[in-house]
């Protein structure tokens, strides 16, 4: 190889390591002062409505995992209703909203396992991979 | 004096696009991680931890383009940001996924098609052009080469 070109890439080497511990030292930084403002951070497969505000409307599909009377009574609006009790009758109802590139958001109550129980059993079953739970459930929404 | 202008040119132009890139997605990681897993190449901790690290990898490498004791690494460091999104862009493309690039976070929403490829590739070829340049003065003339152009 070019001697020339041989140092530039070793002296390429060297400062690029430089480079990868600068930005990880700033994205560590980052990542302590968002989860230290945050009372908790991001479990994996949650999703928070601060991230969700940054996407389309459109590229979500709002999933509400909280029983047929609270649904009825409210929900956010486009959601789908998809709970454990009435699995089998509600699921063939996802399937045709769904679309390859959604990002699924299951939603149940902040004091409840709904939401997380009916996001595993979506990912298991539909194999879907992008399937989220609400953090703060059906109330972060109402509260925002 | 030529290849000195257009070295000036391409940093100038490709460190206003990485700045942009990374300042856009700095302040909002969880939502650039989203984008990241929607490529379905990575498991969710790790796009994640891109979600974090690369928008500020961009800010510093945008900076040491114009920062001598960096100026080879960001070359470096352009081409394999090119590599990278190429890869990701390509898979994309090539399992006919309908997701949204990502490269400026929330500004911009463009979907992966072919223009993102080329436009990989050109950051792989400036790096790559760039670092040759360098490697080139070097070999003409050792002792001018201390510093870039």
């Amino acid at each position: 190889m070019h001697f020339g070109l041989s140092y530039v890439l070793v002296t390429a080497v060297r400062q690029l390591t430089w480079l990868v511990l600068i930005a990880l030292l700033l994205s560590t930084l980052s990542w302590t002062l968002r989860n230290t403002r945050s009372a908790e951070p991001l479990a994996p497969g949650e999703i928070d409505l601060q991230t969700l505000s940054s996407m389309r409307a459109a590229d979500i599909l709002w999933v509400d995992a909280r029983s047929k009377a609270k649904f009825d009574s409210r929900h956010i609006p486009g959601a789908l209703l998809l709970n454990q009790a009435d699995w089998e009758s509600l699921v063939s109802n996802f399937y045709d909203q769904w679309q390859p590139g959604r990002q699924v958001v299951v939603y149940g109550e902040v004091d409840s396992d709904n939401g997380q129980e009916v996001a595993s059993r979506l990912r298991e079953e539909s194999a879907i991979e992008n399937v989220w739970v609400l953090k703060g459930g059906y109330e972060a929404w109402r509260a925002r | 004096m030529a290849g000195q202008v257009v070295e000036w040119v391409l940093r100038v132009l490709v460190g206003v696009v990485l700045a942009a890139a990374g300042a856009a997605k700095a302040f909002q990681p969880e939502a650039f991680a989203v984008e990241v897993d929607r490529f379905q190449l990575t498991p969710w901790l790790l796009s994640l931890a891109l979600g974090y690290f690369l928008p500020w990898f961009e800010i510093v490498t945008a900076i040491a383009l114009f920062f001598r004791p960096l100026y080879l690494g960001a070359l470096l460091a352009i081409s394999g940001l090119g590599m990278l999104f190429a890869v990701a862009v390509g898979s994309a493309w090539w399992r006919e996924l309908d997701i949204s690039c990502g490269c400026f976070g929330a500004l911009v929403s463009g979907r992966v098609d072919a223009w993102h490829l080329v436009s990989a590739l050109l950051f792989v070829g400036v790096g790559s052009a760039l670092l040759v340049y360098q490697g080139r003065l070097r070999s003409k003339a050792p002792e001018m080469s201390s510093k870039p152009s």
